[in-house]
C-alpha cells in the first residue's frame, strides 16, 4: 500500500470491485483473483463479455485464473519491475501514453533538481550513503523537484526538457528493451510484445486499462517499487480516476484493509496519519509542525485533535493538547511482523497478543519464528480453533515440558456469530448482522477486548505506573455487553457539546469540539438510525456500477477515488460512455461523489478549471505523482533489482538486490543462499488456493474444504520431475537455507520451466496453507520462506527465493 | 414449465463453491480423500457427492489449457433410470427435476447400470442403503429458489430457469460469439435432451462431458423389444398349441394305426 | 408308489457345509450390509451375486419350461421322467435364485413390494419379476402330482386328480411366462446400448438371451440326465437326448449366425482380433457356446453318443454362463470404469448357496416318488392334455 499512497496520495485500491466490469483491459499480475478472489472474476467477466474486455495474466504458474485469461505469460517471480518498465519503455518511446492526461493530471512536466542522478552501473540514485556491509541508506530528501523563487513547482509543459520527470523517465526505462525484459523475466519477445501492445492500446480517451495486484507484487524486497511501477504506468495510460480503470489491490483477507484503516500498521494512527516518535515529535505542536504543507492533508491537526478528543474524551482538552502526552510515542526502531519475531527471538518480547493471527504458519522462516515463540513468558492466542501458534507448544518434534510459555487460549466468534462493519478492498464500509448465535462459550473480539480492558482498567484503580491513559480513557461501549453501534458512532465522530454524530470529516475541528475515531471513515455512521454503512440501496446511476446507496466507501463516500481525472481539465468525461463526473458548462453532473473541490459551501459550483489544477488532493504536489521526490526509502522510480535470493546477476546493474533493504541478522532469522549457491538451483514461490484461506485454520477445520484439496504439495514441471526422476505423488523434499518441507510432488502441465537469460530455468511452487494442528495437516511452505522483506513496508519476501528439490522416501501425503 | 439449468463452462473458473453448497444444502458428509494431481477432490461422484468439478490440464493447441466441468445428474428429459426402477421409486417431476423415492427404492442398482452418465450412486457403506443423487434441490426449486449450485456460483456460470428460455439463451449466446463457443448446446438432442445442459469453448473431449452418448432417448433402448413382448408371449402360445395340436394329431393317427393294426 | 428316502454322502456332506458357510455371509451380510460383505461400488453395482445368482441361474433353470414345452406339447410321453426331473430342477433353482436375490438387494425385505404396491411397467426388471414370481407359481403346481404322491393322503389324491386336468393351461403360461422373462434377462442390459463392449453389443439381445436360454436349458436337461444316470443308476435315454441336442443345436445355430451377423454389418468384428482381454473372453465364449456344441451336434454319431452329448451339453451350459458373465462384467468394465473384486464372502455365499440347491434337488429327486423310478408313463396325463388340447 505503500507504493499506493506514494502516487496518488491513499493507500488503497483506487477503484472498486464492481467497476471492474468497466475495463477493456484488465492485467491481473501478482494477482490471482479466480482463485483468492473469486467475485472478482464476475465482474472481469462481464467487462469481458458487454465489452469484450481482454483479461491478461501474469503469473510464475498456469493458476485458475490464468485458465480464464485471454493473454498468459508466463513470468519468472520477482522481476515485475523489469517487466513493467519495458512496458513504460514501449509506451515512452512508441508515443503510447495518454498525453493531455499526463500533462495536466500528473508530475511528467514537473523540473527534477539538476543533483539527482541515477547511477546505472551501479544501480544507485543520487543521495545514497553505503555503510561497510553494503547496506545503502538513502537521503529521501534528495530527489525534489525545483522551485521558483515562489515556492512553485518549476515546470515544461511541453515535456521536453531533459530534467523535466518525462524525459527522466524515458531515459531511464530505455535500458528496459524488450530483449533485456523478457531474458530477464523468462518470456519470449513476442508475449511480452502481445502483452505491451494489448495494455498500451488504453493508453487513449475512450479506452480503459485496469491493473489488479495482491500478494505477489507486495510480498517482495521492491514490493513498493512494483506498485509504484503499476501506479506509473496507469498514469502514464490515463488509466487512473477513470471508470474501469486504476491500481486495484486485491487485500488478502476480508477486512484486511478495514484493519489497515483502523491502524494495524505499528506506524500509524487511525487514518493513516503517521504515528508520532518519541524524538521527533514530543509534543502536539511538534506533531502537527510536520503536517504537509500543501493537499487535503493540511487539515491533519482537526483529525488528530479530534481522535484523541474521542481517545480520553473529558479529560482531553485544548490545554492538556488533548491529551497527547499519554499517547505512547514510538522509539527509531522498526516494528513490523519480522522486527517482532527478531525481538521474541532475542527474548526482549515478554507476551504476545495472537489475535486472529496465525503467526506460526503465516510468518517467514517458520523454524525459527517457532523457536521466538518459546521465548515467550505468555502468548494469548484469541481463534476459532487451535491454532499452530495456540499449540506450538506441543507442535511435532517438540518436548512439551521444554516450553515455559504459558498459553491461553480464546474462542472467538467468527464473522457471521457478530456484528460490525468489513471494509472491503474497494473500501466499501458494510455493516453486517449476525447471523447466529457464537457456538459454546466464544464470544466476539469486541467482548473479549472490553472484558480484557475492564480487568485492566481494574488493576491500574489499585494503582500503578501512568494510570490516568488508562483510567481516563474514553471507554463506554456499555457495562455488560458492549455495542458495536457505540463503537461505530465514536468512529464516525460526533460534537462534543451535544453529542450529534458528524456527518462527514469536513465537520471535524482541531479546538476538541469535535471527536472522531478515525477520520476516514467519517459519514459512514452518521445517522444512528438510518447509518450509511447498512444502506443497501442497489442502484447503478449511468450503468457504472456506483451504487452510492450501497454501503459507505471512505472517503466520504467515494467509489472511484481521484474521480476528476474521469474527464478532462475542461471537465468533459474523456470518455463520452463511461460519464462518472461531468461539467456541462454551469454544474457537475456526478455519477460518483466528487473526490475534488466541486461545490462551494453556499451551494455555488466550483468551475472545472480549479479542480483540473488539483486532481490528486492528498498529494502535496495535487498531481499524480510519476516521480515521487521523497516518501519511500529506495528511490523516486522503480527499478529493476533481483530478488535477495536470486539464481541470476542483475543485467541491469551491479547491484543485485534492493540496496535499500534491511537483513537482520538477528537471532539467524536472516539467513539466505548466498548468489551463486549451487546447492539451491531452482526458483521457488508460494502461492494459495481457493480452497483454504491463509494460514488455513478456519479452511483445515472445515471438512468439505479439506475434503477438495486434503494435503500440502509442491507443484513442478514436466520437465524438472523427469529430471529428478520423480512421478505425480512421489514425495519430494524442497529445502533452503532455512529449513526443508517434504511433501508429494504435483507434476502438472501448470508449472512449466521458462527461459532465463538463455537459461532453462525450474519454477518450484507450492500452497502455504498447511501446518501441524486441525483436520487436515502437512508442512507448511513457510518453513522455507526468506526473513527479509521491502525496504519500505518490510513484507517478507514470501514469493521469490532459492531452494533444492530431492527426492524423499515414499509417495502420497505426508501428514504432521 | 419444465426447468433447467445451463452450465457455461467457458465462465466456470474452477472455485468449487457449487460443490460445496451442493453439500450444505443437502447436508452431505464430507468424504476421506487424499492428494490429487488434477485437484478433482473427490475422484469421483457419489452418494455423498452429488456434484463434482472435474479438473482437466492440457495442452491444446500448443497453449496449456486447464478446463473445469461441473458434472452433476443431467436430469434427462426421458431418464434412463426412470424407465429402469422396478419400484417406481424414480420420477421425472413436472419441474423438470428426477428425483428418488427413498421410500419405496429397494435398492436393486439397475439405475446405476442404466444411466448413461453414471449418476445414481449408492450408499453400500450404509445397512440401510439410499440411491443418492442431485436432486436439483427439488426442495429449493419447489419454493421457487434457485437450486443451492447456482445460487451460489459467483461467475453465474450456472443458469436455472425453464428449460426453453435456457435454450433460448444458450443459442443467443453461440450466435453473439461464435468464436468463443462451440456451435454445440450439450444437453439439447443428447438422449433424447438433458434439463442440465452445457456451453463449451472447448471441443467436448476436452471437459469431463461425454461425447458419445447418442440422441436417442435411452427408456427407447429397452422400450422396443419390451412392446414386442405380446407379440413374443403370442408366438409362444400360437406355437405350443399349434405344435400340440399337430403332436396330438400324430398320436392319434399313431394310435388308430396301431388299433388298426391290432385288429 | 415307492417312497425313497434321502441319503447323507461325502458329497452332500461337503455341500451343506459349504451352504453353513453361507448361512454366516447371509449373516454378516444382515447385520453390516452390502459394502461391508461384498465388493460392489459405485462402478460395479452389480457383482456376483446379481450376475450369478439371478442372471445365470434363471436360465440353468430353464431346463424346466424346455421340457415342459417337448413333454407336453411335442406331445411325447417318452420324456415324461426327464421333463419330471427338469422340472423339479427348475422350482429348486427358481426358488433358490429368489432367496439369494434377496440379500443382494439392499433392502431385502422390500424384494416383494413393486409385486404388492406396483412397479413401473416400463422396467424389464419389473417384468422380470412378475413373470418369475407367476412362473414360481406354474412350478408349484407342475411339481405338485409329486407331492401329492409323496403325502399320499385321499385329499391330495383327488386334488392332484384335479390338477391334472389344468395342468396343461400351467404349462402352456409356464412356457410363455419363461419365453417373456428369458427374454427381458437380455433387455435389462439393452438400456445400455452401445455403452457395452461392441462385442457384446446386439440390437435384440433379448432374443439371444431366449435362443441361448432354450439351448442352455435343454443342455441342463441332458446334463441332469448324464449326472442321475451315474449317480441314481437310472436309464440314459441316449436317443431321446439325441433328439433334444438337436434342438439345441437349432437354436445355437440361429444365436450364433444372428450374432456374428451383427458384428460383421456393424464393422465391429475386428474388435475381436485386438487380442484384448475382453477379445479373448470373448473367443472362449463363441467356442464354448456355439462352436463345440455345433461341431458334436453337426455329427449324427456323436450326437447320439452318451459321452459327447455330455461334452456338448456342458459346454452349452458353461458357454451360456460365459455369455451372461461376460454381459454384466466384461461388456461393462470399460463404460462403468468397473473396479470390483468379489470378496471371498461372495464367492462363499454364491459357491455355498450353489452347493445347497444342488443338495435340495436331491432331496426332491430322492424322496419325491416317480422321478428316479421307471418310466411309467401314467395315462391319465395324456387324457388330461388330450382334454386340454380338445376345448
Amino acid at each position: 500500500m505503500a507504493g499506493l499512497a506514494a502516487s496518488f496520495g491513499r493507500g488503497a485500491m483506487t477503484n472498486h470491485w464492481i467497476d471492474y466490469k468497466n475495463a477493456d483491459v484488465v492485467i491481473a499480475i501478482g494477482a490471482n483473483p479466480a482463485e483468492n478472489h473469486p467475485m472478482a472474476m464476475r465482474w472481469i467477466d462481464r467487462a469481458r463479455e458487454e465489452r469484450g474486455a481482454k483479461l491478461i495474466v501474469i503469473d510464475p504458474k498456469f493458476n485458475r485464473t490464468a485458465a480464464m485469461a485471454d493473454i498468459y505469460v508466463p513470468i519468472r517471480p520477482g522481476t515485475d519491475i523489469a517487466l513493467l518498465g519495458g512496458i513504460l519503455n514501449y509506451a515512452l518511446s512508441n508515443d503510447k501514453y495518454f498525453k493531455e492526461y499526463v500533462a495536466a493530471y500528473t508530475n511528467a512536466s514537473f523540473l527534477v533538481d539538476p543533483g539527482v542522478k541515477f547511477d546505472d552501473v551501479n544501480g544507485l540514485f543520487s543521495g545514497a550513503a553505503e555503510s561497510t556491509d553494503g547496506q545503502v541508506k538513502y537521503d529521501t530528501k534528495s530527489w525534489q523537484f525545483q522551485k521558483d523563487a515562489d515556492g512553485k513547482y518549476k515546470l515544461d509543459a511541453k515535456l521536453e526538457d531533459p530534467l523535466c520527470v518525462l524525459q527522466l523517465m524515458k531515459k531511464h526505462y530505455a535500458r528496459y528493451t524488450p530483449k533485456m525484459v523478457s531474458d530477464t523475466c523468462g518470456m519470449t519477445e513476442a508475449d511480452f510484445q502481445k502483452v505491451a501492445e494489448t495494455f498500451c492500446a488504453t493508453g487513449k480517451a475512450d479506452k480503459a486499462g485496469m491493473i489488479l495486484y495482491a500478494m505477489g507484487i507486495t510480498q517482495s524486497t521492491h514490493g513498493s517499487q512494483n506498485v509504484r511501477a503499476i501506479a506509473i504506468l496507469q498514469l502514464l495510460m490515463g488509466n487512473i480516476g477513470i471508470p474501469g480503470g486504476g491500481v486495484n489491490a486485491q487485500r488478502g483477507e476480508s477486512n484486511v484493509q478495514g484493519s489497515t484503516d483502523m491502524a494495524l500498521l505499528y506506524n500509524n494512527l487511525p487514518g493513516y496519519m503517521p504515528y508520532p516518535t518519541a524524538a521527533a515529535h514530543p509534543t502536539l505542536a511538534k506533531y502537527n509542525e510536520s503536517t504537509p504543507k500543501a493537499g487535503y492533508w493540511t487539515n491533519r491537526p482537526k483529525f488528530m485533535a479530534s481522535m484523541l478528543k474521542s481517545w480520553w474524551g473529558a479529560a482531553a482538552t485544548k490545554a492538556n493538547d488533548f491529551c497527547y502526552e499519554w499517547l505512547p510515542k514510538l522509539d527509531a526502531r522498526d516494528h513490523t511482523h519480522m522486527s517482532i519475531f527478531e525481538a521474541m527471538g532475542q527474548g526482549e518480547v515478554k507476551g504476545l497478543f495472537a489475535w486472529g493471527q496465525n503467526v506460526a504458519v503465516g510468518g517467514p522462516n517458520q523454524n525459527k519464528a517457532r523457536e521466538a515463540l518459546a521465548k515467550l513468558e505468555y502468548l494469548v492466542a484469541v481463534d476459532l480453533f487451535e491454532t499452530e501458534t495456540a499449540g506450538f507448544w506441543n507442535r511435532p518434534g517438540v518436548n512439551p515440558a521444554d516450553i515455559k510459555t504459558e498459553v491461553f487460549l480464546l474462542p472467538a466468534a467468527a464473522s457471521f456469530e457478530k456484528q460490525g462493519t468489513v471494509a472491503n478492498s474497494g473500501r466499501w464500509i458494510q455493516w453486517r448482522w449476525k447471523a447466529v448465535e457464537p457456538l459454546g462459550e466464544s464470544k466476539d473480539d469486541l467482548w473479549i477486548a472490553d472484558r480484557l480492558f475492564k480487568a485492566i482498567k481494574k488493576e491500574y484503580a489499585a494503582g500503578g505506573v501512568m494510570a490516568d491513559p488508562i483510567l481516563k480513557l474514553n471507554w463506554s461501549y456499555g457495562d455488560d455487553e458492549p455495542s458495536a453501534e457505540k463503537v461505530a458512532m465514536e468512529i464516525n465522530g460526533t460534537t462534543v457539546a451535544d453529542g450529534k454524530l458528524v456527518p462527514g470529516f469536513a465537520s471535524l475541528k482541531d479546538d476538541g469540539t469535535t471527536a472522531c475515531g478515525c477520520w476516514i471513515f467519517s459519514g459512514y455512521y452518521q445517522d444512528a438510525d438510518k447509518p450509511a454503512c447498512k444502506n443497501r440501496t442497489k442502484d447503478e446511476p449511468g450503468g457504472l456500477g456506483s451504487n452510492l446507496n450501497w454501503s459507505f466507501a471512505w472517503p466520504a463516500n467515494r467509489r472511484i477515488v481521484y474521480n476528476r481525472c474521469a474527464a478532462d481539465p475542461a471537465g468533459k468525461p474523456w470518455d463520452p460512455q463511461r460519464p462518472l463526473i461531468a461539467w456541462d458548462g454551469e454544474k457537475w453532473v456526478n455519477k460518483d461523489v466528487p473526490d475534488f473541490g466541486w461545490k462551494n459551501a453556499d451551494g455555488s459550483m466550483i468551475k472545472p478549471e480549479t479542480s483540473a489544477a488539483n486532481p490528486f488532493i492528498m498529494n502535496a504536489e495535487a498531481k499524480g505523482l510519476l516521480w515521487n521526490a521523497s516518501s519511500l526509502k529506495d528511490g523516486p522510480l522503480p527499478e529493476h533489482y533481483e530478488p535477495v535470493e536470486s539464481l541470476f546477476a542483475n543485467k541491469f546493474s551491479k547491484r543485485q538486490f534492493n540496496p535499500a533493504i534491511t537483513i537482520s541478522g538477528k537471532g539467524d532469522f536472516g539467513q539466505r543462499a548466498e548468489f551463486g549457491d549451487k546447492n539451491y538451483p531452482y526458483v521457488c514461490t508460494t502461492y494459495r488456493l481457493t480452497e483454504h484461506w491463509q494460514s488455513g485454520i478456519m479452511t483445515r477445520n472445515t471438512p468439505w474444504l479439506g475434503e477438495m484439496m486434503p494435503d500440502m504439495f509442491v507443484e513442478l514441471s514436466e520437465s524438472l520431475a523427469a529430471k529428478l526422476g520423480v512421478a505425480n505423488g512421489d514425495r519430494v523434499t524442497v529445502s533452503t537455507v532455512r529449513g526443508e518441507v517434504t511433501a508429494p510432488a504435483m507434476v502438472s502441465a501448470r508449472m512449466k520451466a521458462i527461459k532465463v537469460h538463455g537459461k532453462e530455468t525450474d519454477v518450484v511452487g507450492m500452497p502455504w496453507h498447511w501446518g501441524y494442528k486441525g483436520m487436515f495437516t502437512g508442512d507448511s511452505a513457510n518453513l522455507l520462506t526468506p526473513h527479509f522483506g521491502d525496504a519500505n513496508t518490510n513484507i517478507p519476501e514470501f514469493k521469490a527465493f532459492v531452494c533444492n528439490v530431492k527426492r524423499a522416501e515414499g509417495t502420497g501425503p505426508v501428514r504432521r | 414449465m419444465s426447468k433447467g439449468m445451463l452450465i457455461d463452462l467457458t465462465k466456470c473458473m474452477g472455485c468449487r463453491g457449487c460443490q460445496v453448497a451442493c453439500k450444505q444444502w443437502n447436508d452431505l458428509p464430507a468424504e476421506k480423500t487424499s492428494y490429487n494431481q488434477e485437484f478433482t477432490n473427490p475422484q469421483n461422484r457419489s452418494a455423498y457427492t452429488w456434484t463434482l468439478v472435474e479438473f482437466h490440464t492440457t495442452t491444446y493447441e500448443e497453449k496449456t489449457l486447464s478446463t473445469f466441468t461441473k458434472t452433476q445428474c443431467l436430469h434427462c428429459e426421458h431418464p434412463a433410470c426412470e424407465s429402469v426402477c422396478i419400484a417406481g421409486a424414480i420420477k421425472k417431476q413436472e419441474n423438470g427435476a428426477v428425483t428418488i423415492d427413498a421410500d419405496k427404492c429397494i435398492g436393486c442398482r439397475y439405475c446405476q447400470v442404466a444411466c448413461p452418465f453414471h449418476v445414481p450412486k449408492y450408499q453400500y457403506d450404509k445397512l440401510f442403503p439410499k440411491m443418492q443423487k442431485c436432486t436439483m434441490c427439488f426442495d429449493r426449486i419447489s419454493s421457487g429458489m434457485k437450486p443451492a449450485c447456482a445460487a451460489t456460483c459467483p461467475q453465474g456460470a450456472i443458469l436455472f430457469g425453464d428449460r426453453e428460455e435456457l435454450l433460448k439463451t444458450a443459442k443467443a449466446r453461440i450466435a453473439k460469439n461464435k468464436t468463443k463457443y462451440l456451435d454445440h448446446i450439450y444437453g439439447e438432442h443428447e438422449v433424447g435432451g438433458t434439463a442440465v445442459m452445457y456451453l463449451s469453448g472447448v471441443p467436448l473431449n476436452l471437459t469431463a462431458l461425454n461425447p458419445n452418448v447418442a440422441d436417442e432417448a435411452v427408456p427407447n433402448f429397452t422400450w422396443k423389444a419390451m412392446k414386442q413382448l405380446p407379440f413374443l408371449l403370442g408366438a409362444v402360445g400360437v406355437a405350443s398349441v399349434g405344435l400340440l395340436a399337430y403332436s396330438k394329431r400324430r398320436t392319434d393317427i399313431e394310435a388308430d394305426q396301431r388299433k388298426e393294426d391290432g385288429r | 408308489m415307492q417312497l425313497g428316502k434321502w441319503k447323507l454322502n461325502w458329497f452332500k456332506a461337503l455341500c451343506l457345509l459349504l451352504f453353513a458357510g453361507t448361512l454366516g455371509v447371509i449373516g454378516y451380510r444382515v447385520m453390516y450390509g452390502l459394502g461391508a460383505s461384498t465388493g460392489l461400488n459405485d462402478t460395479a453395482p452389480w457383482g456376483l451375486w446379481k450376475a450369478f445368482d439371478v442372471v445365470v441361474i434363471v436360465p440353468l433353470g430353464g431346463a424346466g419350461f424346455t421340457m415342459a414345452f417337448v413333454r407336453y406339447f411335442l406331445n411325447d410321453a417318452r420324456y415324461e421322467l426327464i421333463a419330471r426331473r427338469s422340472v423339479i430342477w427348475a422350482a429348486i433353482a427358481y426358488i433358490s435364485m429368489g432367496a439369494r436375490l434377496m440379500f443382494d438387494i439392499g433392502l431385502p425385505w422390500r424384494l416383494a413390494n413393486p409385486l404388492i404396491f406396483g412397479g413401473n411397467i416400463h422396467s424389464a426388471l419389473f417384468e422380470v419379476a412378475w413373470c418369475v414370481a407367476l412362473y414360481l407359481i406354474v412350478l408349484f403346481f407342475e411339481n405338485l402330482p409329486r407331492v401329492a404322491e409323496r403325502i399320499g393322503s385321499q385329499k391330495a389324491a383327488s386334488f392332484e386328480h384335479n390338477i391334472h386336468k389344468i395342468l396343461p393351461f400351467f404349462v402352456l403360461f409356464g412356457i410363455m411366462l419363461s419365453s417373456m422373462h428369458q427374454a427381458s434377462l437380455g433387455t435389462l442390459f439393452m438400456i445400455v446400448g452401445k455403452r457395452i463392449d461392441p462385442l457384446w453389443y446386439h440390437p435384440w439381445l433379448n432374443y439371444i438371451f431366449l435362443l441361448t436360454a432354450v439351448a442352455a436349458g435343454l443342455s441342463v436337461a441332458v446334463v441332469i440326465e448324464g449326472l442321475t444316470a451315474t449317480y441314481y443308476k437310472t436309464k440314459y435315454e441316449t436317443a431321446l437326448l439325441g433328439k433334444l441336442l438337436a434342438g439345441v443345436a437349432v437354436f445355437l445355430g440361429v444365436a450364433f449366425v444372428w450374432r456374428i451377423g451383427v458384428l460383421v454389418m456393424a464393422g465391429t468384428i475386428g474388435n475381436a482380433f485386438t487380442g484384448s482381454t475382453a477379445s479373448l473372453l470373448w473367443w472362449a465364449e463363441q467356442l464354448a457356446l456355439f462352436v463345440v456344441p455345433l461341431v458334436i451336434l453337426a455329427s449324427t454319431k456323436l450326437r447320439n453318443s452318451r459321452t459327447t452329448q455330455q461334452i456338448a451339453a456342458w459346454s452349452t451350459v458353461v458357454g451360456m454362463v460365459m455369455l451372461r458373465l461376460n454381459v454384466t462384467f466384461t461388456g461393462m468394465a470399460k463404460d462403468l470404469n468397473m473396479h470390483y473384486t468379489p470378496t471371498w464372502m461372495e464367492w462363499l455365499f454364491t459357491i455355498g448357496f450353489t452347493a445347497g440347491t444342488i443338495v435340495a434337488f436331491t432331496v426332491m429327486v430322492e424322496l419325491l416318488p416317480g422321478i428316479l423310478g421307471e418310466r411309467a408313463v401314467h395315462s391319465v396325463h395324456s387324457e388330461a392334455l388330450k382334454a386340454a388340447a380338445d376345448d
